[in-house]
């Protein structure tokens, strides 16, 4: 089965929220420019019919997109890609963000994942979600 | 003698009971391939000699319903003889119900859990709108069709004809009063609005498969075609009394509809098995396999697990509302049948 760039998987035995699977993989789709802005994701109510979850499950994760700048809702009319100005983060979000990797790679090296194997996914993660943005700048 | 009673047969109601055997015999190739018997099984199980056997079993038990069937058609009740078309369908369906629930127990000890993955393409957009007015426009010459009758009662033919022959003449007709003529119109609204409903439900209130099962899997799109086809057919019956000859039309509806129906059959077993392994529903949300009750599901219709196209959710309370509102006119119009008939 060949699965599409714009397609989300979640997983309803996942211990994340349903709602938080949505919005992150979304929120990788507009971080790697899958949508531009101008472009229309699909209705709520569209996205809930297709993946056979609540109504309410995709809307809040729609109105997490929205409060973090990517999204403008339009009852009705689905939810509007808009251009977001990147913010700058401040040493606190940098310090969480590098705590969360470290755990991250604790917690899949403890499951027996190789540390090749660790460096290529990250490498490869980066690479989708980044691309050439922001090579060789320093910290 | 059931065999002498030929003369007595009901010749549509059999082709009914056949078709509906047929079609029944078919469907265990219709299922995804994760799916046998409504039952969410491996892959795997599919090909296995276990399956066959049961596969061999059901087939038998729908030939044995086509009988039945037959055997009602053909009159050998004469007490219910008024009765026996609709009663050779009956009792073709109920038997092949039994089959189907015996050979769903028969799978229920391959059963594996369902998976949990659900997938949506966020790259496919909604259908274009121009066909929510293409499902509408039946209805809107049913409402004209009404008003026109009401506007030129005086010029309607009395006895009022409700039944053309193949050489578009009528041979059947009713009485001109109120209650019969717009019985017979609220009838062909009736199944004109149920029809609407589940076409438009289909195109909007369903789950789509992904653009790249969309791409090579055009079953969804024929089955629509197939019931927007049938509502066009009941609308342009109902224009008959006002001097319209609409066979032309209704020739090239009926042989879409054929054409469609056969394209299903064909395309059915050959396209199940491309498609991912299964329609993205719990096995406890399937109630005896067939009726499928998932109030946390948005879906208002979701594909059958055995069988053809899809069915309600009846989890949800709008599925319930809007089953009430398309039911009520067929109701009165059955009323209004048996009124006739008495």
């Amino acid at each position: 089965m060949s699965t599409s760039r714009k397609a989300i998987r979640i997983d309803l035995s996942s211990a994340i929220p349903v709602y938080r699977q949505i919005a992150d993989q979304i929120r990788a789709m507009l971080v790697a420019r899958d949508f531009n802005p101008g472009e229309r994701l699909p209705t709520v109510r569209q996205v809930a019919v297709d993946l056979g979850v609540n109504h309410n499950t995709v809307a809040e994760a729609y109105r997490n997109l929205a409060e973090e700048g990517w999204l403008s809702l339009e009852r009705g009319r689905g939810a509007l890609v808009v251009s977001r100005s990147t913010p700058v983060a401040n040493p606190k979000v940098r310090n969480a963000f590098a705590q969360r990797l470290r755990n991250l790679i604790a917690q899949v090296r403890a499951a027996g994942v190789p540390p090749q194997v660790i460096r290529s996914e990250f490498e490869e993660a980066a690479t989708a979600l980044l691309g050439r943005e922001g090579k060789g700048s320093g910290r | 003698m059931i065999w002498l009673n030929v003369l007595h047969m009901n010749p549509v109601w059999s082709l009914v009971v056949l078709a509906a055997a047929s079609l029944e015999y078919l469907m265990p190739e219709l299922s995804r391939p994760g799916v046998a018997f409504s039952v969410t099984v491996a892959p795997e199980f599919r090909e296995s000699s276990r399956h066959a056997r049961i596969v061999r079993w059901y087939r038998r038990g729908v030939l044995l319903s086509a009988l039945a069937g037959l055997i009602v058609a053909f009159g050998a009740f004469p007490q219910i003889e008024r009765w026996s078309g609709p009663a050779s369908f009956c009792v073709q369906y109920t038997v092949f119900l039994l089959a189907f629930l015996l050979a769903r127990a028969a799978t229920m000890p391959s059963r594996v859990a369902a998976s949990d993955l659900r997938e949506a393409d966020l790259s496919r957009r909604d259908p274009p709108a121009v066909l929510a007015l293409l499902v509408v426009a039946p209805l809107v010459t049913m409402a004209a069709v009404l008003f026109w009758t009401y506007a030129n009662w005086q010029q309607l033919p009395d006895p009022y004809p409700i039944h053309w022959g193949l050489d578009g003449q009528p041979d059947m007709w009713i009485e001109r009063t109120p209650m019969h003529v717009f019985g017979v119109l609220g009838l062909l609204g009736g199944v004109a609005a149920l029809l609407a409903f589940f076409g438009y439900g289909f195109l909007f209130w369903a789950r789509r498969n992904t653009e790249a099962e969309h791409a090579r899997y055009s079953f969804p799109a024929v089955w629509i075609a197939l019931f927007l086809g049938a509502e066009y057919f009941v609308a342009a019956c109902a224009t008959l009394p006002m001097g319209f000859d609409v066979r032309p039309a209704e020739l090239i509806i009926l042989a879409l509809l054929t054409a469609s129906s056969l394209y299903l059959i064909v395309i059915g077993p050959a396209g199940a098995a491309s498609r991912r392994p299964d329609n993205q529903t719990p096995d406890e949300a399937w109630k005896f396999g067939m009726f499928y009750f998932n109030p946390g599901d948005a879906a208002l219709f979701v594909e059958k697990r055995f069988g053809l196209g899809w069915t309600i959710n009846f989890g949800q309370a709008r599925a319930w509302v809007l089953i009430a509102l398309a039911l009520a006119p067929l109701g009165f119009g059955f009323a209004f049948v048996m009124s006739i008939a008495s």
